[in-house]
């Protein structure tokens, strides 16, 4: 945040700082014959080579430090979400510097020409305003950041990128979903892991209503404690409560424990759930029946 | 072509340089010097005179004026024993990895405890179902005829004489399993009702400590838990030079190449120049072992060059390249998790603990085998003393151990 306050105020002194030339230096606002004065050939060839340069090096920067990220398990989560806030920041940069060194508008122009923008752009993309503030507030205010698994809705899935405009996901069934930032402004999202590698899981498991809850409970923490996927510096806990479906009544257990990595979620539940279920019937505890 | 040449040359420096930043982004296969380090240091080894060998061999330290260091630890055991003396409540457990010197400094603490009777067992297969408990403990406290933990228990108790037991390798108590734990569990009972009878004393290495302690709550059992850190440099080195003062040995420090082309080393006279190299050595044995006294013997072993009566002829040696540990697939690391765990597994613990069948687990285990990852003594799969801390490190930072 703090940052991208510092990137806002020097842009601002370096638009400022535009020398204006004396012809143009009248109380008057800029004629509009003025702005087409500063557009040339050249100017433009330039705009689009250094946009291209730019391009690259974003990429190459954004891949190197994707890299590094996935070399470091504990500063994975942190390194990808300072991504977008060096992107948005890096291109504010850009851009400033292109209108300073290649255009070199007087102030007058670049205000009139901010205002035309401003005006056009909010009549004809409202939405696509409305996105790109809830990104930067997305930004500001870090609900979550790249890496975090969120849900949203029917989605659920690790926070890919951080965009202006959207933000991407990619779910557990690896589809990649792409959120408009308004969207996530305006409604609830739950963040799972809030930055760290390791997030809960709960595995939920349906048994009959007279089954041994002191032995089951014994079996599950186990069944969690034995798992590949245990993160155990946090603690597991198993809850049973009561459910009905069709007019029948059954226990609901959950098991309530952490993985070490956002990654092996769905492995984690998984494994808890078999293990649980094959030792219940292997000790008897459960009769393959009970399950039909 | 000679374009060609420019471009091999160009891909090859390109190489070089995202090797020193660390921006490989082909993975690298394990290396194969892995195994070969190994072989060579067999060789080695087998070319030493057997009277050496057997004085460097890595196991532990009998003689007792070859004991150095480990004070601390040594008087933290000994207040534990005055203080069970005064019928107080303690058991003791020792932390630390394997060769990093538990047994050696049992052997020196037992040396001075008399008028007791010691019973002493090391644990090498594993104990985890109630009935191979069963027979394991009535057998080591000499009971007959006892169908459960309360009757052993009450056995104890009765009994008139007191005893020190002294467990080596409880992390082969359990296995990785839904009541993987009821061996432990019992032990730990035992233990609870008969402090004052038996003065406890259990091994145990780091990681097994670590995961028993957060599953099983071993920490709640053992009033006093020693940990025994990595040795020191100084340490490291007073324990070698004493071995080879004990077997009367001249040593000769030999350069490399490299060395004897250094403008410093070239300065430098005769005797100065010994103990540059020497200095060298030492600094580097202790780096490669981390603090651990039978790597340590290893490496010092493996510096050997030749030995004449009893002249011994020191070479330097070179550090191994462990990058391609940050490249093993996760298959890889799940299974070094679990040995690492279990402080090594037979096939068949192994195939209990992670679910698959035996010959799944053959597939998997005997390339690492191959590649020099893992090494197999008494047929247990275990991860290679040489890549262990690395692996340790590795693991610990994907938070697969905790």
């Amino acid at each position: 945040m703090k940052l991208l306050f510092i990137l806002s105020l020097l842009c601002l002194q370096t638009l400022l700082a535009i020398e204006i030339p004396e012809t143009l230096k009248t109380p008057e606002t800029a004629s509009p014959l003025e702005f087409f004065s500063i557009i040339s050939w050249s100017n433009i060839l330039w705009t689009i080579f250094l946009f291209t340069i730019s391009y690259f090096f974003m990429q190459i920067l954004t891949k190197t430090l994707i890299f590094f990220a996935e070399k470091s398990s504990r500063l994975r989560i942190t390194i990808k979400s300072l991504i977008p806030i060096l992107r948005i920041g890096l291109w504010t940069i850009i851009i400033v510097l292109i209108i300073k060194v290649i255009y070199n508008p007087p102030v007058e122009m670049l205000m009139t020409a901010l205002a035309s923008v401003a005006i056009a752009v909010g009549f004809a993309a409202q939405d696509l305003l409305k996105n790109i503030f809830g990104g930067l507030m997305l930004l500001f205010d870090r609900p979550f950041k790249v890496g975090d698994k969120i849900g949203l809705g029917e989605y659920y899935g690790e926070v890919i990128n951080i965009g202006l405009r959207t933000t991407r996901i990619v779910t557990d069934d690896d589809s990649v979903i792409v959120i408009p930032n308004m969207d996530l402004m305006n409604r609830s999202v739950s963040n799972t892991n809030a930055g760290e590698l390791y997030c809960q899981v709960v595995a939920d498991i349906a048994l009959p209503i007279d089954i041994d809850t002191q032995r089951v409970r014994k079996i599950a923490i186990e069944a969690a404690q034995v798992s590949k996927y245990i993160y155990l510096n946090k603690p597991i806990v198993v809850l049973f409560s009561n459910k009905i479906y069709q007019r029948k009544s059954f226990l609901n257990m959950q098991i309530k424990a952490y993985v070490m990595d956002i990654r092996y979620e769905c492995a984690f539940k998984s494994d808890m759930t078999e293990i649980v279920l094959r030792e219940l019937l292997k000790q008897k505890i459960l009769d393959k029946g009970d399950l039909e | 072509m000679i374009l060609e040449n420019l471009k091999d040359t160009l891909q090859e420096k390109l190489k070089e340089l995202k090797k020193i930043f660390g921006v490989v982004d082909e993975k690298e296969p394990i290396s194969f010097e892995l195994s070969e380090f190994m072989q060579q240091t067999e060789s080695a080894l087998q070319k030493l005179p057997t009277n050496y060998r057997e004085l460097f061999e890595i196991k532990a330290i009998e003689h007792h004026n070859l004991f150095v260091g480990r004070q601390k630890e040594f008087e933290l055991l000994s207040t534990n024993f005055t203080d069970w003396q005064k019928e107080r409540f303690v058991t003791c457990a020792l932390i630390g990895e394997k060769g990093g010197g538990s047994t050696s400094i049992l052997n020196y603490f037992l040396h001075t405890i008399e008028d007791i009777e010691v019973i002493r067992h090391e644990l090498h297969q594993k104990i985890y179902t109630e009935n191979s408990y069963m027979t394991f403990a009535s057998t080591l406290l000499g009971a007959k005829d006892i169908n459960n933990n309360k009757e052993l228990i009450e056995f104890v108790n009765n009994s008139e004489q007191r005893h020190i037991v002294v467990l080596e390798n409880l992390q082969h108590m359990f296995l990785k399993r839904v009541d993987g734990f009821i061996a432990m569990k019992m032990l730990f009972e035992l233990m609870s009702y008969t402090t004052k009878k038996i003065f406890w004393i259990g091994t145990f290495t780091p990681a097994s400590w670590n995961y028993l302690d957060k599953t099983i709550s071993a920490s709640n059992y053992f009033t006093s838990e020693i940990t025994l850190e990595p040795l020191p440099y100084e340490t490291i080195k007073e324990i070698i030079l004493r071995h080879k003062d004990f077997g009367q040995y001249e040593v000769e420090y030999l350069a490399s190449e490299q060395t004897q082309q250094s403008k410093s080393y070239k300065k430098l006279s005769d005797e100065k120049k010994q103990d540059y190299l020497e200095e060298q050595l030492f600094k580097l044995i202790h780096k490669l072992s981390n603090g651990n006294v039978s790597l340590a013997k290893l490496y010092w072993m493996r510096a050997i060059e030749g030995i004449e009566e009893n002249h011994l002829r020191v070479e330097e040696i070179s550090d191994l390249d462990y990058s391609f540990v940050k490249n093993l697939s996760e298959n890889y690391l799940f299974t070094l998790q679990t040995l690492l765990v279990h402080d090594g597994l037979i096939l068949q613990d192994f195939s209990i603990a992670i679910n698959e069948p035996q010959y799944t687990c053959r597939n998997i285990l005997m390339p690492m085998l191959e590649k020099g990852l893992l090494i197999q003594p008494n047929k247990k799969y275990n991860i290679n003393p040489v890549i262990y801390k690395h692996i340790y490190d590795y693991l610990a930072s994907k938070n697969f151990i905790h």
